[in-house]
């Protein structure tokens, strides 16, 4: 079977990996949401109403069903207090956001059994292991085919060249996915995704079961240094303190998600991260003369433009919220995107500046539900920065082609639509 | 990224705001209750998002 990165002037893409393409096929608005964000932030921590709502748009998320009081939250403190303590607030608003198409995953669930699910893959993502086997075996190997594409020319849209199947690769590689396979894969769990059809659902459903079934039992018997062997062989802790091997369908959904989310997300934040960088000269050589601000850097890009502003939990006992009060039942909008702004946090908050002293942001979440994959993210967006800045020298917008623009769901899945540039040819 | 004392006893991770409180310890991971954050294992990790012990700083 043969590895490598995938090539988009060679494959057929479809609608992934154009932020605008991607959120219209599944049907959210895409306009900036920040004017409204901030301006609620401004107006206070907490409001009574769903985000939709009180930013005058569309609703988004599916929640008819929903019979209680709905609110949005804005500021630090308060949306720290919801993702903080999960004895009041919990993720059983997935049930009906994720269950449906992701099936019965890490999102959907909390408290102990939440716990043992995540147990699971936690050490494959921990911070070591990003920096070691993730690294070491595919995403310095991803990041020099890509580059070695990209310098066969001067200039390059690094959306599609770089961001877009970067994060795909590296974690279609690490699960031992056959590259041929990894965009139909792709491809088939934006169909899933995407609330489509029950008919296109079904077929996704039909791609990803084909390819992952022959692959798990493959690995059963054959068991390769991948994340399906680890996931095959792993022992999963039972309620009752026993341990057993997961089923099939739980490995298929365990890589469902963090395929989704690790492919979905990194690419988009790449993206921002560069686009930030080209938009600020003087901060893109500050950081090619001081790599040690490549964390810095990071954690100000996913501060300032999240690829997600927008999560949701379920209040489970009546509580109060910066004098709010809400009860068991009611749903909560986490708008982090605001929080991430929080004026009382950061100075010039609406500004980019990579020279922050290092602080906790919301990008990733927080709490027992904090971004499982993060450290695997930023690790993917350090190597792929680092390349960038050493291999691509005298970069710069392309003037002749569209200027990038933020583009993406207006609450979920930001990126620029594109990051067209150039560059010296060494 | 350590701060060298915390006088509430308690350190907060940096990447998903877990709070290490040195009077409760980690008793899922082996760490008893009353035990410093300067006494943890330097291979201790975030038992939320397993950050480093180094991504932790006092709250």
């Amino acid at each position: 079977m043969e590895h490598g990165t995938v090539d988009f002037s060679k494959d057929d893409r479809g609608v992934l990996f154009n932020a605008d393409e991607e959120a219209k096929s599944a049907g959210w608005a895409t306009h900036d949401p920040y004017p409204h964000l901030i301006r609620l932030l401004e107006e206070g921590p907490v409001h009574k109403g769903c985000i939709e709502d009180l930013m005058g748009m569309p609703r988004q998320f599916p929640l008819a069903w929903h019979t209680g009081d709905q609110f949005t939250v804005t500021s630090f403190d308060a949306v720290n207090t919801v993702f903080m303590s999960a004895d009041t607030f919990n993720s059983k608003v997935y049930d009906h956001l994720s269950l449906p198409t992701l099936g019965d995953t890490l999102l959907n669930n909390d408290g102990e059994r939440h716990r043992r699910m995540r147990n699971v893959a936690k050490p494959w993502f921990k911070p070591s292991f990003a920096d070691g086997w993730w690294t070491e075996n595919w995403t310095k190997q991803a990041v020099a085919e890509l580059f070695d594409r990209i310098t066969e020319k001067d200039h390059a849209d690094l959306n599609l060249e770089l961001c877009a199947p970067l994060p795909m690769s590296v974690v279609s590689m690490g699960f031992g996915l056959p590259m041929d396979q990894a965009l139909e894969f792709r491809k088939a769990i934006h169909e899933v995704m995407s609330h489509k059809s029950q008919e296109a659902m079904a077929a996704g459903m039909a791609t990803i079961n084909r390819i992952f079934i022959g692959l798990m039992e493959a690995r059963r018997t054959d068991p390769q240094d991948d994340l399906i062997s680890r996931f095959v062989h792993a022992d999963f802790e039972c309620e009752d303190g026993s341990t057993r091997k997961l089923e099939n369908d739980e490995i298929l959904r365990y890589c469902l998600l963090i395929i989704h989310a690790g492919g979905g997300t990194t690419w988009r934040q790449l993206g921002t991260t560069i686009k930030l960088l080209l938009d600020h000269p003087e901060q893109m050589e500050a950081l090619r003369a001081d790599r040690s601000l490549l964390r810095a850097t990071i954690q100000e890009s996913t501060r300032l433009l999240p690829t997600d502003p927008v999560f949701l939990r379920t209040v489970i006992k009546d509580t109060e919220v910066q004098g709010m009060p809400m009860k068991a039942g009611d749903i909560v909008f986490v708008a982090l995107g605001a929080a991430n702004r929080d004026r009382t946090q950061w100075d010039d908050a609406d500004s980019f500046n990579i020279h922050r002293p290092l602080r906790r942001n919301f990008a990733f979440g927080a709490g027992a539900h904090a971004c499982l994959g993060q450290h695997l993210s930023r690790v993917e967006m350090e190597v792929a920065l680092n390349a960038i800045l050493d291999r691509l020298p005298g970069l710069r917008w392309d003037s002749e082609k569209p200027a990038s623009r933020m583009s993406g769901g207006t609450l979920v899945g930001r990126g620029p639509d594109a990051l067209h540039v150039r560059f010296d040819r060494a | 990224m350590n701060s060298a004392s915390s006088e509430a006893g308690q350190w907060a991770c940096l990447y998903c705001g877990y709070v290490y409180d040195e009077a409760a310890g980690d008793p899922d991971n082996g760490v008893p209750p009353g035990t410093a954050f300067a006494d943890l294992p330097e291979d201790w990790c975030c038992p939320s998002c397993s950050a480093e012990k180094g991504d932790f700083e006092a709250v």
